[in-house]
């Protein structure tokens, strides 16, 4: 059995999910374009 | 043997003792493990420089095991399918993690990537274990990946860059076609079940702490030194 983990760290670090990576936010105005 | 690791990220053959064992999940198509892998690099480095050793390994995970070896399409469209955005936005995205991955002195290559699946990678990271290279093989894949614009989901493909770091082609191709080592893949999976680990990169310490994400440096000395009191 698999003792469960001691969490460390910041809770908002980048990760990749489900397929899909936490890119960085563009700027509105590069979304703009 | 164990393999250390260094500020580059090559293997170190030696033997450690009362080291601090980190196991990594990751996959090789996602951007945050590179980035992830360089800066847990910087505070292995810190470490070792206090008289800290590491034991380090790599464990599977596959982020999209539907994908198709041979996708059809760019890194925009995959993404642009999977998130539901606009393709400018999705571009400005990848914009800004080249920009960030640019500061850990990586060079993505967003334009070139290929996208595929990635399980035959994997095995071939487990082929690489065996022969003492997992984290050269490592590197070599993400960098391929990321950097060069090179394929990592066809054996052919893979065999070459397996060789490139000095593994046997042949045999390479043969624990590849054979899958000798898709059973070793999938029990990473199941262990990152097990912890609850449902998105990468993902540290565990000493099999007592664990580190989601591609979090600061300081995060990782931190972590490193508190496992290394406590044994």
């Amino acid at each position: 059995m698999t003792d469960p983990l001691e969490m460390v760290g910041a809770d908002a670090a980048p990760v990749c999910e489900d397929g899909v990576c936490e890119l960085p936010e563009a700027d509105a105005s590069d979304a703009e374009d | 043997m164990t393999s250390g690791i260094g500020p580059a990220g090559n293997d170190v053959a030696h033997v450690v003792s009362n080291s601090v064992r980190v196991d990594i999940w990751s996959d090789i198509a996602c951007p945050w493990c590179f980035v992830g892998k360089r800066r847990f690099e910087t505070a292995a480095a810190q470490f070792a420089e206090g008289g800290g050793s590491l034991e380090v390994e790599y464990h599977s995970f596959e982020l999209a095991p539907d994908t198709p070896v041979d996708f059809e399409g760019t890194e925009v469209d995959f993404l642009v399918g999977h998130k539901r955005m606009p393709a400018a936005q999705v571009e400005s995205m990848l914009g800004q993690m080249t920009q960030l991955a640019s500061t850990e002195g990586l060079s993505y290559d967003f334009d070139a990537l290929q996208h595929t699946n990635t399980v035959k990678a994997h095995e071939l990271l487990h082929y690489a274990k065996s022969q003492g290279r997992q984290l050269d093989m490592k590197e070599r894949l993400l960098s391929a990946y990321f950097e060069q614009g090179r394929h990592v989901g066809r054996i052919d493909d893979l065999a070459d860059l397996a060789e490139e770091i000095g593994l046997d082609r042949a045999e390479v191709v043969e624990a590849l076609k054979s899958e000798q080592f898709r059973a070793d893949v999938q029990a990473d999976k199941d262990q990152a079940i097990a912890y609850g680990i449902s998105g990468v990169p993902f540290f565990v310490i000493n099999g007592k702490y664990g580190v989601s994400g591609a979090q600061d440096p300081s995060v990782f000395v931190d972590v490193l030194q508190k496992a290394a009191s406590d044994s």
